[in-house]
């Protein structure tokens, strides 16, 4: 890859004969780089596990990262984080490896190439019905869309597809941004400024991964909130009432 | 700015493997080891809980224990310093009495020496005036004088009361008593004669009359007649003068 590239994808490391659009470019390779490292260190750290008081480093360091993406799910979400840790914390942890491995002299992140940030996205576009089916029922997840008023239908809809965009372009254009700053830069100022370059390309990579990860639970928990038409005599002594006055209550907490 | 299509869908299916191999390798074993730690930790917080409210008991326990030792103790010496005050208060009462019991057996003693005393001095003070009279009706006594006394017992013998003039009378009438009269000094005839009439006309009796002289008496003369006696002589003046000596003595005579 040379300077005027702009996006990893054209960085082709091998290509099928017989049908041309199957290949290994850097983006494919790139993200098993980063889903090995992240397996086998799971793996790694794993196989040794203490449930006694005294752990290991590596094992605090694992515990630390599962328990704080299970507050920030619990608090974004307001629910147990259980069905959605998985997901959500992969997101969270791919994105945020992918980007971190950017100081690696050679490495090209996955995510600043937009096919990769378009998986993601259409990922989230495609897990926040599942989950809003899963918890309301496909005829209430379907309501959604009607509300406040049917004609906020086609609002509603390009909603969730512009927010699937902008979701995808969001974390591109950042990734993207700071590769080809820094390759700029480099031409201009090659001494200390790239450094600092690559400095603020890494928390602007680990900023972009909680956003995406905080960003996706928000939209789960928004399609899993279960909407309650309100009573026509309303009851000023009933809690659920004043607690939920905009009419919404949380689908996992009050399933019934 | 394009999508390649073939990295579209090879990065979906990345991004689901991911997923999974995640939960497999990651989720799974941290969370369930989170999860017995938790476990455990709960466990032993509980047992902790369980000795504490335990300890805390056994604190109670003992603070009551303490407690009741406390008022054992002071229960204890309450008795005590009672049983201590009630051995005082006998002791005291003992040690009064025993001290009360001394001094009336050293009054006892005081005054029966006290009164040993007086009746020494009383009889000596008695022998001494009884001596010194005696001595003066010695040196003083003559016919005159006894003719005195003679005259004097007469006039006593006549001033009997009737009561103890009947009861004489029924004396010697029951019981043949001989009258006797005894004398310090020798009595002539006419005055035996004089007294022997006296005696018969007065009480009625009409015996022999004894005339007998005794030194003990001190110028003077006794009837002794039934039980009874009618003197006159000088031991009744000093014995007077020792009953007034007595008195002044601060006791009887």
């Amino acid at each position: 890859m040379n300077g005027v590239q702009i996006s990893v994808d054209q960085w082709v490391l091998w290509q099928s004969d017989v049908w041309p659009m199957v290949k290994l470019n850097a983006t494919i390779v790139f993200t098993w780089c980063v889903m090995a490292l992240l397996v086998a260190g799971s793996w790694w750290v794993t196989r040794r596990l203490s449930t006694d008081t005294t752990v290991s480093k590596f094992q605090n360091v694992l515990e630390v990262i599962v328990g704080g993406m299970r507050d920030q799910i619990r608090e974004v979400s307001s629910r147990d984080p259980g069905q959605y840790l998985a997901f959500v914390g992969t997101l969270f942890l791919f994105i945020c490896v992918a980007n971190l491995l950017s100081i690696v002299p050679g490495y090209q992140p996955p995510t600043a190439s937009l096919s990769t940030t378009a998986a993601l996205a259409t990922c989230v576009f495609i897990a926040v019905p599942i989950y809003g089916i899963a918890v309301q029922g496909p005829r209430a997840y379907l309501q959604h869309y009607l509300r406040p008023t049917p004609l906020m239908l086609p609002f509603n809809i390009v909603g969730e597809l512009s927010r699937t965009l902008a979701l995808a372009v969001r974390l591109y254009g950042n990734m993207m941004s700071g590769t080809v700053v820094a390759a700029i830069l480099i031409g201009f100022v090659p001494l200390f400024v790239p450094i600092l370059m690559q400095v603020l390309g890494l928390l602007t990579g680990l900023i972009q991964a909680y956003i995406f990860a905080v960003l996706a639970m928000v939209y789960i928990a928004s399609a899993t909130t279960v909407y309650h038409q309100r009573e026509p005599t309303p009851k000023a002594a009933d809690p659920e009432t004043n607690e939920n006055s905009q009419g919404y209550r949380t689908a996992g907490e009050h399933h019934e | 700015m394009s999508i390649d299509w073939f990295t579209f869908f090879a990065q979906i299916i990345n991004f689901l493997v991911l997923v999974g191999l995640l939960r497999w390798f990651l989720y799974q074993p941290i969370i369930a080891a989170m999860n017995q730690r938790e476990a455990k930790i709960t466990q032993r917080w509980n047992e902790a809980q369980g000795k504490l409210a335990e300890a805390e008991q056994t604190v109670a326990l003992y603070q009551q224990q303490q407690t009741e030792f406390e008022q054992q103790r002071e229960a204890m010496l309450h008795d005590a310093r009672r049983e201590s005050d009630e051995h005082r208060e006998r002791l005291t009462r003992d040690a009064r009495e025993e001290v009360e019991l001394k001094r009336n057996q050293w009054l006892d003693g005081l005054k029966r020496e006290q009164a040993e005393s007086a009746d020494e001095v009383r009889e000596q003070f008695g022998e001494m005036a009884m001596h010194s009279a005696r001595h003066t009706l010695m040196e003083l006594a003559d016919a005159d004088l006894e003719t005195r006394v003679v005259e004097k017992f007469i006039e006593r013998i006549k001033q009997t009361d009737d009561a103890r003039r009947d009861e004489i009378r029924t004396l010697l009438a029951d019981d043949a008593t001989q009258v006797r009269l005894r004398s310090a000094f020798e009595l002539p005839d006419d005055v035996r004669d004089r007294l022997s009439a006296v005696v018969r006309e007065t009480l009625g009796y009409q015996g022999e009359i004894a005339f007998q002289q005794s030194s003990a008496l001190i110028c003077g003369i006794q009837l002794d007649a039934g039980g009874y006696s009618i003197q006159w002589n000088v031991d009744d003046f000093v014995r007077g003068i020792n009953a007034d000596f007595a008195t002044r003595l601060g006791r009887d005579a």
